[in-house]
Parts: structure tokens; C-alpha cells; sequence
């Protein structure tokens, strides 16, 4: 499904992203984890292009995505769900045009993407939201709220960039939980960037560590954590056994 | 970087420049055209359409009344068809337009406005405003006839019209009036005046000065083709020359008419002109007696009374004179200083004038009833000798007649001989003589003599009594009473003051004037030649115009409310480009440098410079304001089109430089937008301007914006 080769990032003389290798298979679950500053965002920022990469390539579905340009990278987007760390919404619009603008702009009947962003918005438990503006909502409704946007386009894949990063720890609970639901009913192919060890090991397929723009260690959750090779994976280990 | 605008955001920022362009031009000409409009409107209500009147007749303001009738009258008994209009009342002056009806508008009848309205009551005076026109200032005399022919043979020009020392040259209409006045400017530009001035108190014959002169300019410029005249004229800015040579008698006048003051500086001690002495000895009550050194003559000084009054005197007064120290405090001793009242004296003399006409008068009056007793006397006098003369024949005889014993005197004839001999003694004066010889010596007396004498004193005292002495002493009277009454320190402030005064200005002395027509002069190079070959180092040369092109006050004011309205038009293009630079195009550009810093490096250093950024947003910036300001018709002073363009370029520089600081962007949402695969005109109609600031951007951009 998605194949990164050798991907190089750097900003300036920061080096983010030295030489990276992932591949994700169809309907896998992959969770990335490591320190802060690692190039774990940078990495999933790249696949769908908001960050330009300096070198390497990424296959999604075949595609060539560095390639892409103009409506081909936009129609690409368009397959790939992204939810942000800081939900992104856009403050002007009410919680249902958030979920559906961007459907109308693609074409899509105005009716159409009404029904389909309420869907949504059901699946995430915010249909009764849906005239209130994002400012309006919790950290998490928020959350929940960019999940339904990335999700409403069934996406063949979901790039997760620390959905609970900003959020308290008393509402992280309500959108790990969507999450995991999503995981196990929609089947879709998700990229995880978190710290949630707990989410990883009950809900990815795979799990691989990132260190310094490389990764480290990758494999099986029950496996990375019962037999670390990596310092990383040492340490999220501990975080777990705490 | 222009990736940006090609899925369809171009159109929408060509569409948001051409109206801006449009909107901008409207908007700074539209103001422009409205402030021009309503000073033009209050001019024309104030000073009338161009061309509607030809005069300003200036009227005293309590006069108004009468003189609009006058002028009413006037009109229509010489101008039928003119136009009465009052305007403005300025110092107790009221201004009365006054238009002449075309066909009156002639040279004879402007160069008889004196003649038609020179009985209006009131009347201070007037200035022509005739239109179209130009106007030249001071034309010598000299050369005024000549200016005139030459002017009035110009294409576009009516006439001229000679209005005191001015010209004022007619057109035959107002868009010619530039072609006018650059040939008239051709014109005054081949001639010039040079003038040499001679100090005062050198008497000069201005023919015969004014012809070695010429003779000297043309040996000086021979072949040059120049044309030089003397045109020297007496009246030619003949009123300040008056007033200054009159300030000078005034000043010598009021410096022999103050106190006398003679110093006499001690040994050792040295004065300076300017210096201040006060002076110690007796003053009248009141200030300190403080004289000023006005000049040093060897060991000796003179000096101006500048604060308090001497005692007065008709004699020489001595002080003991210190020097003035700061505000009034008494120095060192400096010597003596004498002062003679003169104007005290001046008093005294005339009152002891007028004391001994009185006293003449009275006296001629007694000088004549002492000659009338002394000739009574005299008649007397000669009657009674006489009869001296019959006695003395009587006693002769009788003396005879005793001698001869022909008679025997009695007694009484001998007592009467002895009393006569006493009586003619007396008579004659003390000369003790026999009888006979006393009465001799009173018939030797020249009786007709003295009395021809006493007739003459008669007459003296009669021609002394026809002098009319009370009229002399009523004239006397009068001088006495004229005499300037002003103390000491009042005349030395008004010296000082008439000196700083004549300090500033050139003393007028005899002045020659010369025209030169053709190749112009140098007067300073002029001025050394003149003063060697006409033996006078004291000469100087001055050089002026033949006349000078003024510009008409209600044009000139015309033309400035053009150049206001091209300013203000001007003014209102740049701050319209400003505001749309900030409130739409800021917006545009700041996308773009958050869309950039997500993909590369920003440039650093000197590439800044050449940053496609900084070039796009100095071309927006260059475009919109030379646009607007082309259309709006601005025109600020030393501003040119490239200026305005580097203006332009440069706004728009700054504006890219700071335009997350004039219109930020949520980077958030951007992103998410990008991320969820919006185009870029879609992420500008649909996130960034929505909710940037209300411009015309923002305005345009709801008639497509779908959320």
C-alpha cells in the first residue's frame, strides 16, 4: 500500500527525516513512535506532501506521490485522511461545514456531502454538534470532529499525526476510543504517530520506533515490547510495565 | 512560486487589481474634483467667473452706499451691458467688482478708468483684472514704449494696456495666454537695466555721466550687436530715495536739536563707540543720566544722551562720567563729560525775543513822546532867544548911554542887566561870560540842525512803530511753540532707531540708467570698469529687468487650485494604494510566504534581494500606484512617473516584507485545507480570505465563496 525508500528531510542543518524505509500494507495498522523531534510528523507530513521531502520516494497505491502536481497531488489528498494534532478546523465554519466543505468543493453534491459529513459525525457521537462552531466544543469533540472530516472521504489511508498529543489526559479516553473502533470496523489503512503505548499495543498491527530521522526497531507489538533491541524501544517498554 | 495562481487564482487577482485600479482613480480624482469644485465655487462667488469682470474699484467702506449708486450710474450712462458685483470688505475697505461689456473692453477705455470713475465717492483706487491677460511689473519709463510696440505686434495679442508702472498685456484668448507669455518673456529678456548708483552728497550730471558711460559699454562690447541707451529717469523708484534722504535730515536735525556731549576721557582710560557712560552731577528728578559714545576724536569723545534729563541750562554743565555696568550699576570713573543744552537754549533765546519785542514796542511808543517834548522845547527855546536878541539890543543901548553920561541907569535897570547876564549864562550852558559874550555863544547854536535831527528820530520811531510786532512775536510765538517736544533719551533712542534703519538700506544718491538691449552684462565686472573710468570709487552698478511677467492674481490662484487638485489627487492615489496593498494584497502575500516556508529554506542575505517574493510584491505595489496615480491625473512636485513607480515598487516591497504582521494567516487552517486537497484558489476563496480584513478583496471574493 505504502512504500517509503530512503527518505531524506532537513531543515536547514537539522537533519528530520536520514534515510527512512516503511513499508504499510493494505489495511495494516501502523503506529509510529519515538522522542519528540525523531521526524515522526515530518515522516507522515511528507506522504501527503505538506512537507516537502529533500530526497527519496513514497509509493502510495501505486502512485509515484512526489511526483504528483496540481489536481493529481490535490485528488491525491483527497484519498488520504489526515487528522492533526491541533485539529485544524476551520474556525468560521460550523462543526457540519468543517466535515463537508471540502467535499462540495470537490464536486460533490451539496446534499450528498450533508448526509455523508452527519454520518460521520454520528460514527464519531458529534451528529448533535453539527451547527455549533469548533470554538464551541471541547479539546476533544474538536478532535473528533477532524477524525469525521478525514473520515468522511473514505480515505484508503488515514495519517495520524499525535491525535491525543494536545488534548488532557481526562479526554485523550474518548478519542483513543474512537480510534480504536475505527481501526477495527473500517479496516482502512492507518499510519499512527503517538505516545499512547497502551493504544499501540492494543490496536496496531506494527509498530515501529524512530529515532534521529531513522528507524530503529519495527515489529509486532507483543514482540517489540517483550524483546526491545532499541533504546527507544527499551524505554516505551518501561512506560508500559509503569 | 506563480504555481500558486495558475489553477485559477490569477483571475480573481487580475480582477481585484483592475477594479482596484479603477476604484482607486475614481476615489482620489472624485475628492480631488470635490475639493477643486468647492474652492472654485467660493472663488467664483467671491472674485467671479474668469474673464466676467475687468476692474477692482477699492471704495472707503462708509462710502459704499453712495459710490454703488455712482457706479450704477455710470454704468449705464458709459457701459451699458456692465456688471456691478460687491464682494469683500477688508480694513474698512469695500471691493466692487466692475465688468465692462465686451466691446468696451479697449485700450482707450482701460487707460481712462480715472477719467470715467475718478468721481466715485470713496474711491481709494482700483486694479484692473482683465482677462485673458498678463501682467508685467515695474517696466522702466525708458523703455515702456517701446516694449509696448514690440508686444502688440505679437500673434495672440489684442493690446496693451499701460497701468501705472505695470503693462498689462491683452490676449485674444485664454488658451493662447501661454504663447503670450513665453514671447513676452523672450522679449524682457533682451533687455536690461543697468543702473549706477552714486553716494550721497555727489552731485552728478546724469546726461553727461550717462553718455561717457555708454561710450564705455560699447567700447567694452563692440560687435557684441547690442543696442544702449540712457534712460535714466528722475521718477523711477523716486519715493523710497525721498524718504530715505528725508530720514537723513531728520536724523541730523534731531542730532543738532539733542544736548551736547563732550567727553574728555581721563588719562589712561580708553572709550569705545557704543560704550555707555552714567553720569554723576546735577539731573533732573527721575532716571539716571546715561549717555552712549558715538565717536572718538583724538582724546576726546562725543557722545548721545540715551536715558534721563540734564539740569537745564544755557550753560556748559559738568558730570563726572563713570562707565555703565550691567543694569544700571555705576563703574569706574572715566573722565569728564560737558553738556550744553542746546535745546534749552534754543527755548531761552526765543523767549528773550520774544521779551524784547515787547519791550521794543513800548519803547518806540515813549521814543515818540520824548521827540515830540523835545521839539516844544526847542520852539521855546528859540522864541525865547529872541527875545535874548531884543534885550540885548536894549542893554547895549543902555550900556552905551551910561558910558557916554547920556543916561544914568536906575537902579532897577542895573538889578534887570545883572539878572539877564545870569540868565543867558544858564542858557548857554555853564560858559561863564560877560553878558554879550553869553548870548553870542547861544545865537551860535544850530537850532534848524537840531531840529532836522529830532525829525529824523521822529521818523526812525515812526518806521519802528509800523512794524507789525505782534505779528512777530505771533510767529515767534508759534516756532516756540512747533519745537519738537522731546526730552534728551527721546531724540538719542530716535537717532539709533533712523540708524538702524538707513544700516539696512542704501543710501540713494544721483542714479544713471542705462537700457541694453541685446547681449546682457555683468554689472559686477561692470562696476570696477565704471568707477576707474569715471573716477568715482564710490560707484556701484546694479542691474535689473525691463520689466517683469507676474503672473494675475486670480489666475495664479486658479493654477494653484489645479496643482492643489493634482496634489491632493496625487496624495489620495498613494494612501489608497497603501490601504489597498494592506487590506488585500497583504493577505495574498502572507499565503505565500507561509505556503514557501513549508517547502524550502528561506533566502538569506543578498538573495533576499532578487526573492521572487519581494519582485512580485514591488510589481503589484509599482502597477497599482503608477495606475491610479496616472488616472487620478496626480501631480506632486518633483514627483515624475518614475518616482512614482519606484514608490509603487518599494510599497509593495514593504508590504511583502511585513505582511504577517498586516494580515496573518492561520497556518492551521491552511494546512488542513492543503491536506484535505483544496486547490489553491479554493484554499484562498474558502479559508484565507474569509477571514482576512474587510477590503475590496474581501468584498469580491463573497460573490464566489461558497461557505
Amino acid at each position: 500500500m505504502l512504500q517509503i525508500r530512503d527518505l531524506y528531510k532537513s531543515y536547514g542543518k537539522t537533519t528530520a527525516l536520514d534515510g527512512v524505509d516503511l513499508h504499510v500494507a493494505r489495511g495494516e495498522t501502523v503506529v509510529i513512535m519515538g522522542p519528540s523531534g525523531c521526524g515522526k510528523s515530518t515522516l507522515i507530513r511528507c506522504v501527503n506532501r505538506l512537507t516537502e521531502p529533500d530526497g527519496g520516494s513514497i509509493i502510495l497505491g501505486g502512485q509515484d506521490v512526489l511526483a504528483l502536481q496540481g489536481p493529481e497531488l490535490q485528488a491525491f489528498r483527497r484519498k488520504v485522511g489526515f487528522v492533526f494534532q491541533h485539529f485544524n478546523l476551520i474556525a468560521r465554519l460550523t462543526v457540519l461545514d468543517n466535515v463537508m466543505f471540502h467535499l462540495v468543493l470537490a464536486g460533490m453534491d451539496r446534499e450528498e456531502a450533508r448526509a455523508r459529513a452527519l454520518l460521520a459525525l454520528d460514527r464519531v457521537g458529534l451528529k448533535a454538534a453539527a451547527d455549533r462552531r469548533p470554538a464551541q466544543l471541547s479539546g476533544g469533540q474538536q478532535q473528533r470532529v477532524g477524525i469525521a472530516r478525514a473520515l468522511v472521504t473514505n480515505p484508503e489511508i488515514m495519517l495520524w499525526d499525535e491525535p491525543t498529543a494536545s488534548l488532557d489526559p481526562i479526554l485523550v479516553g474518548e478519542v483513543l476510543e474512537v480510534m480504536e473502533e475505527l481501526v477495527k470496523e473500517t479496516g482502512t489503512t492507518m499510519v499512527i504517530v503517538t505516545h499512547e503505548v497502551s493504544f499501540a499495543l492494543r490496536a496496531a498491527h506494527r509498530i515501529v520506533f524512530m529515532d534521529r530521522g531513522k528507524v530503529v526497531e519495527e515489529g509486532e507489538p507483543q514482540e517489540v515490547f517483550a524483546q526491545p533491541r532499541s533504546e527507544i524501544a527499551r524505554l516505551y517498554r518501561k512506560l508500559l510495565m509503569n | 512560486m506563480l504555481d500558486f495562481f495558475r489553477d485559477g487564482f490569477y483571475k480573481d487577482l487580475a480582477l481585484l487589481l483592475v477594479i482596484t485600479i479603477l476604484l482607486g482613480a475614481a476615489f482620489s480624482q472624485g475628492i480631488a474634483w470635490a475639493i477643486d469644485a468647492y474652492f472654485g465655487d467660493t472663488l467664483d462667488q467671491m472674485l467671479g467667473e474668469y474673464g466676467e469682470y475687468d476692474l477692482i474699484l477699492h471704495i472707503r467702506e462708509e462710502a459704499k452706499e453712495a459710490a454703488l449708486r455712482e457706479l450704477q450710474r455710470i454704468g449705464e450712462q458709459s457701459f451699458p451691458g456692465y456688471k456691478l458685483n460687491e464682494t469683500l470688505t477688508i480694513a474698512g475697505q469695500a471691493n466692487v467688482f466692475f465688468g465692462l461689456p465686451p466691446d468696451c473692453r479697449t485700450r482707450e477705455v482701460l487707460e481712462s478708468i480715472t477719467s470715467y470713475f475718478g468721481a466715485v465717492p470713496g474711491l481709494n483706487g482700483y486694479t484692473l483684472i482683465v482677462q485673458p491677460s498678463v501682467l508685467i511689473r515695474g517696466v522702466h519709463p525708458g523703455v515702456r514704449e517701446e516694449l509696448r510696440a514690440l508686444i502688440e505686434a505679437l500673434p495672440g495679442v489684442r493690446f496693451t494696456v499701460k497701468d501705472g508702472n505695470n503693462l498689462v498685456v491683452l490676449a485674444d484668448g485664454e488658451g493662447r495666454l501661454g504663447q503670450v507669455k513665453t514671447a513676452v518673456e523672450q522679449i524682457l529678456e533682451q533687455y536690461q537695466i543697468l543702473e549706477l548708483r552714486f553716494p550721497m552728497g555727489f552731485e552728478v550730471d546724469t546726461q553727461e555721466v550717462g553718455s561717457r558711460a555708454l561710450e564705455i559699454l560699447r567700447a567694452r562690447n563692440q560687435g557684441a550687436g547690442s543696442r544702449y541707451a540712457n534712460v535714466t529717469s528722475a521718477q523711477y523708484g523716486e519715493d523710497l530715495d525721498v524718504f530715505l534722504k528725508t530720514l537723513v535730515e531728520m536724523r541730523d536735525f534731531l542730532g543738532s536739536y539733542a544736548s551736547k556731549v563732550r567727553i574728555t576721557p581721563s588719562e589712561g582710560v580708553q572709550l569705545a563707540v557704543g560704550e555707555r557712560l552714567v553720569l554723576e552731577g546735577p539731573v533732573e528728578a527721575g532716571q539716571d543720566l546715561i549717555v552712549e559714545v558715538t565717536g572718538l576724536f583724538g582724546s576726546l569723545a562725543e557722545g548721545m544722551i540715551v536715558q534721563g534729563s540734564p539740569v537745564q541750562s544755557t550753560d556748559r554743565v559738568l558730570y563726572q562720567g563713570f562707565r555703565l555696568q550691567g543694569e544700571g550699576e555705576r563703574g569706574a570713573f572715566v573722565g569728564e563729560v560737558e553738556i550744553e543744552n542746546e535745546r534749552y537754549r534754543l527755548a531761552y533765546a526765543v523767549d528773550e525775543s520774544l521779551r524784547l519785542l515787547a519791550e521794543l514796542e513800548e519803547l518806540a511808543v515813549q521814543a515818540s513822546a520824548a521827540v515830540d517834548n523835545a521839539e516844544g522845547v526847542l520852539t521855546t527855546f528859540q522864541e525865547a532867544l529872541l527875545q535874548l536878541e531884543v534885550l540885548q539890543v536894549q542893554m547895549r543901548q543902555l550900556n552905551e548911554g551910561i558910558a557916554k553920561g547920556d543916561a544914568k541907569p536906575s537902579g532897577e535897570q542895573f538889578l534887570v542887566t545883572l539878572l539877564l547876564n545870569g540868565l543867558l549864562q544858564t542858557l548857554a550852558q555853564g560858559i561863564v561870560h560877560s553878558g554879550e559874550e553869553s548870548l553870542d555863544s547861544l545865537e551860535n547854536l544850530d537850532i534848524e540842525e537840531m531840529r532836522r535831527s529830532l525829525d529824523g528820530i521822529s521818523k526812525q520811531i515812526a518806521n519802528v512803530q509800523q512794524i507789525d510786532v505782534a505779528a512777530i512775536m505771533e510767529q515767534i510765538g508759534f516756532v516756540r511753540d512747533t519745537l519738537p517736544d522731546l526730552s534728551d533719551a527721546e531724540i538719542g533712542q530716535s537717532i539709533r532707531l533712523i540708524n538702524t534703519y538707513l544700516g539696512g538700506q542704501v543710501i540713494p544718491g544721483e542714479r544713471v540708467q542705462l537700457l541694453i538691449q541685446g547681449e546682457p552684462v555683468n554689472e559686477k565686472e561692470l562696476e570696477k570698469v565704471f568707477q576707474a573710468e569715471l573716477e568715482n570709487p564710490y560707484l556701484h552698478t546694479y542691474s535689473t529687468s525691463a520689466g517683469m511677467v507676474s503672473p494675475d492674481a486670480r489666475g495664479e490662484i486658479f493654477r494653484i487650485l489645479k496643482e492643489v487638485r493634482s496634489i491632493v489627487a496625487g496624495l489620495l492615489a498613494i494612501i489608497f494604494t497603501m490601504i489597498a496593498l494592506v487590506l488585500d494584497h497583504a493577505t495574498i502575500f502572507s499565503t505565500l510566504k507561509h505556503l514557501r516556508a513549508g517547502r524550502r529554506a528561506a533566502a538569506r542575505g543578498w538573495r533576499r534581494l532578487v526573492d521572487p517574493l519581494l519582485l512580485l510584491g514591488g510589481g503589484v505595489g509599482c502597477t497599482l500606484l503608477s495606475s491610479i496615480y496616472h488616472l487620478a491625473r496626480g501631480g506632486i512636485p518633483l514627483v515624475n512617473p518614475a518616482v512614482v513607480a519606484v514608490l509603487g515598487f518599494a510599497l509593495g516591497v514593504l508590504l511583502v516584507l511585513l505582511a504577517e504582521r498586516f494580515s496573518p494567516v492561520d497556518g492551521m487552517e491552511l494546512m488542513a485545507a492543503q491536506a484535505l486537497g483544496l486547490s489553491n484558489v479554493q484554499i484562498m476563496r474558502e479559508v484565507v480570505i474569509p477571514p482576512s480584513r474587510p477590503g475590496l478583496m474581501n468584498m469580491l471574493n463573497r460573490l464566489k465563496q461558497q461557505f
